[in-house]
């Protein structure tokens, strides 16, 4: 017996190596040189971020195939004061759960380091600083597959960088989205040296309007110079295996509302709680007040950083509610506490806007006009609303709005903020381009939470 | 970047494919593969300066790539599910496809058939790497073929 051909045949399909072996030595290198550097890093982005944490702007529009992504599932909402802090995260981290990108491109004097990657198999959480001449200014980003599709995921960011300093791009992948082995990372980052944040012109002006910001629409990359990266990350996909699923399997009733609590998932980065609604509701839950303990006495909260909560696909209702994770805390039993909902009356859900008349259909209780202006055919409109909890805000409406034909667009920016030290109410100023209508609807999303008289709890584990 | 970074990075490219196939033969799966090369090329420069003899990088980093593959075995296999535990009987090297054949040899004479006739190590670095006197990978590398039922050339 001779096994000769075998042997040839099985050193030839040995030739074949992985595209990502080109980057084991630089990513060894910059691994090195960050290691000492990582668990500082990852402790400084709340202080860092806190400076500019009125200041957040949904990209809508900028980027059509993000736009495209977020119409069909998101829903995005409680957007804090600083991305970066996020007790989930933070704990990963503790746990080693992270994986060390390291790689960086030179464009000029532009520098773009893409540096970490937080994955499983919900949630993706991309962290990247920006070297240049300038201390800050905007950025524009694509998150696609290696196919150049959009994911079908929640995505959520800010636009400001400052050089040096991590920014977070983060994407919730839906329960039908298949997990990734590539993302494109490609980003634009705007060189301006005129750029002003708002801080510098709060400070120089003495203006105190959140409409100051600089918004896509208007200033975002009319001046300085653009530079391009793009970026193949490979998500490693042994942490996609790390999930924990609690099954719940409970209907549950609360001011008339019948709710059916499936599951919770429990992942390294985030938990979710699944629901499902019984057709006869006369209204949407926009948001429960829940949240998980263990015997312990830890408590998992909901999310307050990012994606808050997922929709279904062609629907109104929340598909689930985002917690903080226990996947790191070794726990004995976990008991959910329910004590307040957010409620939107079915009939009650879209509101037509008349911008002659200044008037907007069905808003809730809390809601009012602040300003609304036509110029030069770009319509903005600014709403303000109570908080539930200071220093936190919620979306208003739909980043989808209707014309009087049914037909849905995007507006092209939203940008949520405090105004001075007033911290229990909050502004949402939106911008449409080339507006050329008298009356648009949009969709609720809003409404003030409703405690519960006897706290509902469920002990699920 | 610097001289040293792009030394590194040179003799590294030098031999990756080489590393990775050792891995991938080793560890049977091609992520696990990767992480076992990433990891030792991070080994490899973040303890660069024990290298006394640059001339001897290939036969170094192979060493800590070997040490990192047993590590990363042993650590599976603690988790691997006790209904996937395979059964310690006889083995028939003969009757079993060439690359499961290689990989219920014991493993001192697994790493010599990876190392010699996949990877294309000569004797002496073979040796070198090992440990070993020449003499000893000789032996053992033609046990090894015998054993696999191959006839390839011992030099």
């Amino acid at each position: 017996m001779n096994r000769n051909n075998e042997f040839i045949k099985l050193k030839q399909d040995l030739e074949q190596v992985p595209l990502e072996l080109e980057y084991s030595a630089t990513k060894a290198i910059a691994k090195a040189k960050r290691k000492k550097r990582a668990s500082i890093l990852w402790k400084t982005p709340m202080v860092s971020f806190c400076s500019m944490a009125i200041i957040f702007v949904l990209l809508v529009n900028l980027f059509p195939a993000v736009a495209l992504a977020m119409s069909n599932v998101p829903i995005l909402k409680n957007l804090v004061s600083a991305v970066a802090f996020d007790p989930s995260l933070k704990l990963a981290v503790e746990n080693d759960y992270y994986q060390i990108i390291g790689e960086s491109q030179t464009k000029e004097d532009v520098t773009v380091n893409v540096e970490y990657l937080i994955f499983d198999a919900g949630h993706m959480s991309l962290f990247f600083s920006v070297d240049a001449p300038v201390k800050s200014g905007l950025w524009k980003y694509d998150l696609t597959d290696s196919g150049e599709t959009p994911f079908t995921a929640a995505v959520f960011t800010n636009n400001l960088y400052k050089v040096g300093e991590l920014e977070e791009v983060q994407m919730d992948f839906v329960e039908t989205e298949k997990i990734p082995e590539k993302i494109v990372f490609t980003v634009t980052i705007n060189k301006d040296e005129q750029f002003q944040t708002q801080k510098d012109t709060t400070s120089e002006d003495n203006a105190t309007n959140g409409t100051n910001i600089p918004t896509p629409s208007t200033s975002l990359f009319k001046s300085g110079t653009d530079y391009t990266f793009r970026f193949v990350v490979y998500p490693n996909q042994k942490f996609t295996q790390k999930i924990k699923s609690i099954p719940i399997s409970q209907w549950i009733e609360i001011k008339n509302q019948k709710i059916y609590l499936e599951r919770l998932d429990i992942f390294p980065t985030h938990s979710r709680l699944y629901l499902k609604y019984d057709d006869t509701n006369s209204a949407i839950i926009n948001g429960m007040d829940i949240y998980f303990k263990d015997k312990q006495g830890n408590v998992y909260v909901p999310k307050k950083n990012g994606v808050t909560a997922i929709g279904y696909e062609n629907s109104n209702d929340i598909r689930c509610l985002n917690f903080e994770s226990s996947f790191f805390k070794d726990f004995d039993q976990l008991t959910m506490l329910i004590n307040g909902i957010s409620l939107t009356e079915k009939d009650k859900l879209y509101g037509e806007i008349d911008t002659e008349q200044k008037t907007i259909e069905n808003m809730p209780p809390g809601v009012f006009i602040d300003k609304m202006e036509l110029n030069d055919s770009t319509l903005s409109f600014t709403l303000g609303a109570p908080t539930d909890t200071p220093d936190k805000y919620s979306e208003l409406i739909s980043s989808l709005y209707y014309d009087i034909n049914g037909n849905t667009y995007n507006f092209n920016s939203s940008i949520t903020s405090f105004r001075e030290s007033n911290v229990s109410i909050f502004y949402s100023e939106y911008k449409i381009n080339n507006y050329q209508d008298k009356k648009f609807k949009i969709q609720w999303i809003y409404s003030l939470e409703q405690t519960l008289e006897d706290p509902i709890i469920i002990n699920i584990k | 970047m610097k001289l040293q970074e792009e030394k590194f990075i040179t003799e590294f490219d030098n031999i990756k494919q080489q590393l990775y196939r050792f891995a991938y033969l080793y560890l049977k799966s091609d992520t696990s593969a990767l992480e076992a090369v990433d990891e030792s090329v991070y080994l490899a420069y973040i303890n660069i300066k024990k290298l006394r003899h640059p001339e001897y990088f290939k036969t170094w980093i192979t060493r800590i790539l070997i040490n990192v593959c047993k590590k990363e075995l042993s650590r599976s296999k603690r988790m691997m599910p006790i209904e996937n535990l395979p059964e310690q009987s006889h083995v028939g090297f003969d009757s079993l496809p060439l690359k499961d054949a290689i990989d219920k040899l014991p493993v001192e004479l697994k790493i010599i058939i990876n190392l010699r006739y996949f990877n294309d190590y000569t004797l002496v670095e073979t040796a070198e790497i090992l440990k070993l006197p020449q003499g000893t990978v000789a032996t053992r590398q033609r046990k090894a073929l015998s054993l696999l039922k191959l006839e390839l050339e011992e030099d």
